[in-house]
């Protein structure tokens, strides 16, 4: 069981690499934090905290509340759907492999490739960060607000804590791709639903309980301590673990369930 | 070694299978035919565990196969309709990925493998720049991974020109005799299969009509009637009319397959 999940993870691991739609994803990702070096510069006050650390925090808040979500949601679509049509999925699963197992394959390298994209992004943004605007002390009127070893304890946690509300919404597309017919109709349901709901959620204040609401929390509550205002983690973290958990565990169950009644005719 | 006992399989109200009851043996080279949509892809896919029976079991080397799937799984090598592969892989990607799923590392076999079909020159070429046949073949190298005792093929010989039918049923006769697998395949072209098939079962609408050796059915309706007589209409009223008249004789005529099937179909229509 163990040695055969190993392989299907290793063998979903191998179509990624060999894959070359997947390099786009990177290829976007580095041209979004180099295009966002210069938006930074012409919209921060050169003077005041225009440091590679707000920089860091700007071009990736920036990023993972508008690109990579709806990059993460157009991977995890094509997951399953791109394998019931045109039908692979018989091949694998004619082996032994059972679905739980195949869905479950699925989801790690999507949560591998989460990793990748999350870090890139961030070494891209440290790389720029680092050559165009340099790391000093976060201070203000010369009064430290955070030391070096301050701002990177907490933008890691902020990054792991970022992982949670992203592998949400790797876990909705993959819920999609679960359902859906054929990668198109995955792709077109996926991303339909993800406007309509960025779109309405305010409106219909459901914006509690949208996995994307809380993308921005993690990095935002980093930048604003590095701000020097009184920012706290707390009570806001418990509900982005709770409502990221949920979706988690409904769109994963959903998946297995949905995946357990399929037919191949 | 492959038993299906009252196999159904209903699609929401619609039977695709109805209650069919086959035995397979050890080295048979067993035909499924049928027309378009008469249920053989549904029985094959149950055997392969794809599809679950409504009601019914599958019986694989006498285990249950929805006991022991995994173990059966392993022992069999399929050939689907129209075989799918990962585009953005070489034919040799497409297969070690599949065999390293089988628990099968043997890179050299492998090599072999692709010798056998035919593909060795061509399999560090992307899928995509396959042709049909070229794919067909791939997937009976994929089938043939970790040497399976069981061979299902679901319309092998669909979309080739033939000389790649002659091909695939040319290794298929090989298999059977040489190494003695029990290969099972589905088929709506008669003529293909009768050369090489040792039992047949014929199938529409998911009912099995007839099933068993393939010289026995063709023996059992086609006892023809050789006379010698300058009136064959005489002959035959008398015939007809005098079972009793010794004056004629028998000679072992067989009829064609294809004039078999279409004999059988046309009686249930």
């Amino acid at each position: 069981m163990c040695s055969q999940i190993k392989e299907m993870i290793t063998s979903e691991l191998f179509k990624l690499l060999k894959n070359k739609v997947n390099y786009i994803y990177i290829v976007v990702t580095l041209v979004a934090i180099i295009a966002s070096s210069f938006g930074m510069k012409l919209i921060e006050n050169t003077d005041n905290l225009n440091t590679g650390y707000s920089f860091i925090l700007f071009s990736l808040q920036t990023l993972f509340t508008t690109i990579i979500p709806i990059m993460l949601l157009l991977f995890a679509a094509s997951t399953i759907s791109s394998e019931k049509n045109p039908r692979t999925i018989r091949n694998i699963l004619a082996t032994g492999c059972s679905k739980n197992q195949f869905v479950i394959s699925k989801v790690i390298a999507s949560l591998i490739f989460l990793l990748v994209i999350m870090a890139t992004a961030a070494i891209a943004a440290i790389f720029i960060g680092y050559i165009a605007f340099g790391f000093g002390n976060i201070s203000e009127d010369g009064f430290i607000i955070m030391t070096h070893y301050q701002f990177w304890a907490k933008f890691l946690i902020s990054y792991a804590i970022l992982t949670i509300s992203l592998f949400a919404v790797i876990s909705f597309g993959i819920m999609i791709s679960t359902i859906a017919q054929n990668n198109i109709s995955a792709i077109t349901t996926v991303i339909g639903t993800y406007i309509v709901l960025e779109g309405i959620k305010t409106k219909v204040h459901i914006e509690n309980f949208v996995f994307s609401s809380y993308i921005e929390f993690p990095l935002n509550l980093v930048s604003e301590l590095t701000e020097g205002l009184h920012a706290s983690w707390t009570p806001k973290l418990y509900y982005y673990l709770i409502i990221s958990a949920l979706w988690i565990i409904i769109s994963l169950s959903t998946s297995f369930l949905v995946i357990k009644k399929l037919e191949f005719k | 070694m492959i038993e299906l006992i009252g196999v159904t399989k209903y699609f929401d109200k619609l039977c695709a299978v109805d209650n069919v009851n086959l035995c397979i043996e050890e080295g048979d080279l067993f035909a499924l035919l049928g027309p378009n949509g008469a249920g053989k892809s549904t029985i094959l896919n149950m055997i392969t565990g794809l599809l679950e029976p409504t009601c019914g079991r599958i019986m694989i080397s006498r285990k249950k196969l929805k006991l022991n799937k995994k173990n059966a799984l392993r022992s069999i090598g399929v050939v689907f309709e129209n075989p799918s592969f990962y585009n953005y892989l070489s034919g040799k990607e497409n297969i070690l990925l599949l065999a390293k799923l089988k628990g099968y590392y043997d890179r050299k076999a492998i090599g072999r493998l692709l010798d056998i079909v035919s593909l060795s020159q061509r399999s560090n070429d992307l899928v995509r720049k396959y042709s049909l046949g070229m794919k067909q073949r791939l997937a009976l190298a994929c089938a043939l991974i970790a040497d399976p005792d069981i061979l299902i093929l679901d319309e092998p010989t669909n979309g080739l020109d033939p000389e790649g039918i002659h091909t695939i049923l040319n290794l298929l006769d090989g298999f059977s005799k040489q190494k003695r697998k029990t290969i099972v395949i589905s088929s709506h072209q008669v003529y293909d299969v009768e050369s090489i098939c040792n039992k047949i079962a014929i199938i529409n609408e998911g009912i099995i009509l007839r099933d068993g050796k393939l010289d026995e059915l063709l023996q059992d309706d086609t006892l023809s009637c050789l006379i010698t007589t300058n009136d064959p209409e005489k002959c035959k009223n008398f015939l007809t009319e005098k079972p009793w008249v010794k004056d004629f004789k028998f000679i072992n005529r067989k009829k064609s397959l294809k004039e078999f099937y279409i004999e059988t179909i046309k009686k249930v229509k």
